[in-house]
C-alpha cells in the first residue's frame, strides 16, 4: 500500500515538472496583459479572453490594444506566420522522419548483420559526426548550401537535419538489430532470401516500435532545430517555427499574452503525432522487448 | 558473434546514403572550418590573410573562452547525469501500473517537441524578474516581498538555465531507458528478491548492469547536447549575466556572427570539437560496453 502511495506521489511529481510549465503557458495567453504585468499579482481579476489567438487566424487586433499608439506596437504581423510555420515545419520533419527510417534503417543493417573491411572504422565516423558543435560548422553548411542551389528551399532543411539524426537513429538501430536473435533471420537465409530480403521481410517487422522511435527522435528533433533552419531558410515557404518564435523573442515589445499564444500553438502538431504514436510506440517496446 | 559471419565486400548499396550526407554535411565542412581556421576571415575586411596559429592564440588568451570553457563543462557534467537519473526514476515509474499511466506517458514527452528556443522563452515567463509566474507565487504566499531577480543572479541564473536544459531533454532520454528496462529479464528480479535484495540494491546489481548499454548511450547523448547546448541560452539569458551563462557554443555564435569573425569563431569550433571527442573517447574507454561496433 505504501508502494502505491509511492507510485502516486511520484507520478504526480512528474506531470507537474513536465505539465506545468505549459499550462502557465496557456495561462499566459488567455489573460490580459495588463493582469500579468500588475504588482502585486493579480492575474485573474479581469476576464480571460481569446483575443489573442483571434488575431492570430483572423488578424483582428484585440480591442485593448487598438486605443492608444504606443499599446499598437505591441501587436506584431510577425505572430501571423505561425500557422503556416506550423505547416512548413511539420512537413519538413515527416520528410526527415522517412530519410530516417530508410536510410538508417539500411545502414543499422549492414553493421548489425554483415562483417566487412572498414566496418568499425566507418560506424564510428558516422556517430562521431554528431560530435562536431553545430555553431562551428554553420558557415560551411550555408557556403555548400549555396553552392548546391538549395538556399530557401525545404530540402535543404530535410537534408541537414538528417545529418543530424542519422548518426543517432544508426547507433540506436544497430544496437537493437543486433539484439535480435540472429536464428531467427538464418531460417530465412536457409530458405534463400538474400540479405535485402531478409531484412524488409524478417528484420524490420520484428523492430518496428524502435524504428517507430527513432522516426519520433527524427521528428521532434527536425521540428525544433533552430540554429540551421535560421540560416538557410529565408522567404515565408521555408520559415520554421523556431525561427518564427525566435524573432519573436528578439521583439522586447511584443504583447506578453500573444507571444505565449504562438508557443501554444507550436505544441499543437507534436501533440498530435504523439496521441497518434506514442502508445504504439510504448506497446511495441513492451511487447517486442519480451519477444526475445 | 562477428567471427561467424561471413566476409563480404563493402556493402556500398546499404550504407551509401548515409555516407554521402556524412561527407557532404560533416567531413568537408569541418575539414572547411580547420582551413578556415588558420585563416583571418573578418567579413568587414575584404582580404583573407594567412595567419597561421594567431586565430588559436587568440581563443586560448582570451578570458571570456575560459570562462565560457568552464561553464560548458560545469552546465554539461551537472545536466547530462541529472537528466539521465531523473529519466531513470521516470522511466521506472511509467513501466509501473497505476491509474492514468498512459495519460501521463502521453503528457510526460511533450518537453519534448519544444523548440529550445521557445523552451527559453517558457522558463523567462516562470523566472522573470518583472512579472515572473515563480515571483508571483512566492509573492502572493508571503515568501518574499520583493521580486527575487532570478536571470540578473549569476549562480541562479546558471541554475534557471540548467533547470529549463534538463525538462527539455528528460523525455527523450526517458523513451530510451524504458526501451532498456522493458528488455530486463524479470527472473533477475525475481532471483535477486529471493535472495532478499532490497529496491535499492536491485537497483544496483540488476537494473544498471542490464541496461548499462542504453544508460550508457544516453549519458554521452546528454554530454554532447550539453557541450553542444545553445538555443535555450539564446532566448532564457542571452548568456548574461555579464558572462555566467555563456556556453561555448554561444561563444562561437558570437564570434562569428555578431563580431563577424569567421576565422577565430573556426578555431574554436575546432577547438570545442577535440574536447569532445576526448571526452567521449575517454567515457568508452573506461566504462566497459558493447555499444561500438568492431571489425
Amino acid at each position: 500500500m505504501g508502494k502505491k502511495i509511492f507510485v502516486y506521489i511520484a507520478a504526480f511529481a512528474l506531470l507537474a515538472f513536465t505539465v506545468v510549465p505549459l499550462l502557465l503557458v496557456l495561462l499566459g495567453s488567455i489573460i490580459p496583459d495588463a493582469s500579468i504585468l500588475s504588482f502585486p499579482p493579480r492575474w485573474f481579476t479581469r476576464k480571460p479572453t481569446l483575443a489573442y489567438y483571434d488575431y492570430v487566424f483572423t488578424g483582428k487586433i484585440p480591442t485593448a490594444y487598438e486605443l492608444r499608439g504606443a499599446e499598437r506596437g505591441m501587436i506584431t504581423e510577425e505572430v501571423r506566420q505561425v500557422p503556416r510555420g506550423m505547416g512548413v515545419s511539420a512537413s519538413v520533419a515527416v520528410m526527415v522522419m522517412a530519410v530516417n527510417m530508410v536510410f538508417g534503417s539500411m545502414a543499422a543493417y549492414s553493421f548489425a548483420r554483415l562483417r566487412f573491411r572498414g566496418k568499425a572504422m566507418t560506424f564510428s565516423g558516422i556517430v562521431m559526426c554528431r560530435l562536431l558543435p553545430a555553431a562551428a560548422l554553420a558557415v560551411p553548411f550555408y557556403l555548400i548550401v549555396q553552392a548546391l542551389g538549395l538556399l530557401d528551399t525545404k530540402l535543404a532543411l530535410v537534408l541537414v537535419h538528417s545529418i543530424l539524426t542519422l548518426p543517432f537513429t544508426v547507433l540506436i538501430l544497430t544496437v537493437f538489430f543486433r539484439s535480435i536473435p540472429v536464428e531467427i533471420e538464418e531460417a530465412a537465409k536457409i530458405d534463400g532470401a538474400n540479405p535485402w530480403r531478409t531484412f524488409w521481410r524478417i528484420t524490420l517487422p520484428l523492430s518496428a516500435s524502435s524504428m517507430v522511435a527513432v522516426g519520433l527522435f527524427a521528428f521532434m528533433l527536425s521540428y525544433s532545430e533552430f540554429l540551421y533552419s535560421n540560416i538557410l531558410g529565408g522567404s515565408e515557404k521555408t520559415r520554421t517555427l523556431p525561427v518564427i518564435m525566435a524573432a519573436l523573442s528578439t521583439n522586447t515589445d511584443v504583447a506578453w499574452g500573444m507571444f505565449m499564444s504562438g508557443v501554444f500553438l507550436t505544441l499543437i502538431p507534436t501533440l498530435v503525432l504523439v496521441i497518434l504514436v506514442w502508445n504504439f510506440v510504448v506497446e511495441g517496446i513492451i511487447f517486442g522487448g519480451s519477444k526475445f | 558473434m562477428s567471427s561467424k559471419l561471413e566476409l563480404t565486400r563493402y556493402p556500398l548499396q546499404w550504407l551509401f546514403p548515409v555516407l554521402i550526407l556524412v561527407i557532404v554535411f560533416t567531413i568537408y565542412p569541418f575539414a572547411y572550418a580547420i582551413y578556415n581556421s588558420f585563416f583571418q576571415i573578418l567579413l568587414v575586411l575584404p582580404t583573407t590573410p594567412f595567419i597561421g596559429l594567431k586565430n588559436y592564440m587568440r581563443v586560448v588568451v582570451s578570458p571570456y573562452f575560459w570562462e565560457s570553457l568552464v561553464n560548458t563543462l560545469i552546465f554539461a557534467a551537472v545536466t547530462a547525469p541529472v537528466t539521465v537519473i531523473i529519466s531513470l526514476g521516470v522511466a521506472r515509474l511509467l513501466l509501473t501500473k497505476f491509474v492514468g499511466r498512459g495519460a501521463v506517458r502521453a503528457l510526460v514527452l511533450l518537453p519534448w517537441a519544444i523548440p529550445g528556443s521557445v523552451a527559453g522563452i517558457l522558463w523567462l515567463w516562470i523566472f522573470h524578474g518583472q512579472f515572473g509566474v515563480l515571483n508571483a507565487l512566492l509573492y502572493s504566499l508571503g515568501i518574499i516581498r520583493t521580486y527575487i531577480q532570478f536571470l540578473k543572479d549569476p549562480l541562479l541564473a546558471k541554475i534557471c538555465v540548467m533547470i529549463a536544459h534538463v525538462w527539455t531533454q528528460v523525455p527523450f532520454a526517458s523513451v530510451l531507458l524504458m526501451a532498456a528496462l522493458t528488455t530486463i529479464n524479470k527472473e533477475l528480479y525475481e532471483a535477486a528478491e529471493v535472495d532478499g535484495a532490497g529496491s535499492f540494491r536491485r537497483l544496483i546489481s540488476v537494473t544498471i548492469p542490464s541496461a548499462a548499454g542504453m544508460l550508457i548511450i544516453a549519458l554521452i547523448y546528454e554530454l554532447i547536447i550539453g557541450i553542444t547546448a545553445y538555443d535555450v541560452v539564446y532566448s532564457l539569458t542571452g548568456g548574461g549575466p555579464g558572462g555566467a551563462t555563456t556556453l561555448l557554443s554561444y561563444y562561437i555564435w558570437k564570434e562569428s556572427f555578431t563580431q563577424l569573425n569567421f576565422g577565430t569563431g573556426s578555431a574554436l569550433g575546432v577547438l570545442v570539437a577535440l574536447l569532445t571527442l576526448a571526452l567521449i573517447t575517454t567515457i568508452l574507454k573506461v566504462i566497459p560496453n558493447q555499444i561500438m561496433v568492431k571489425e
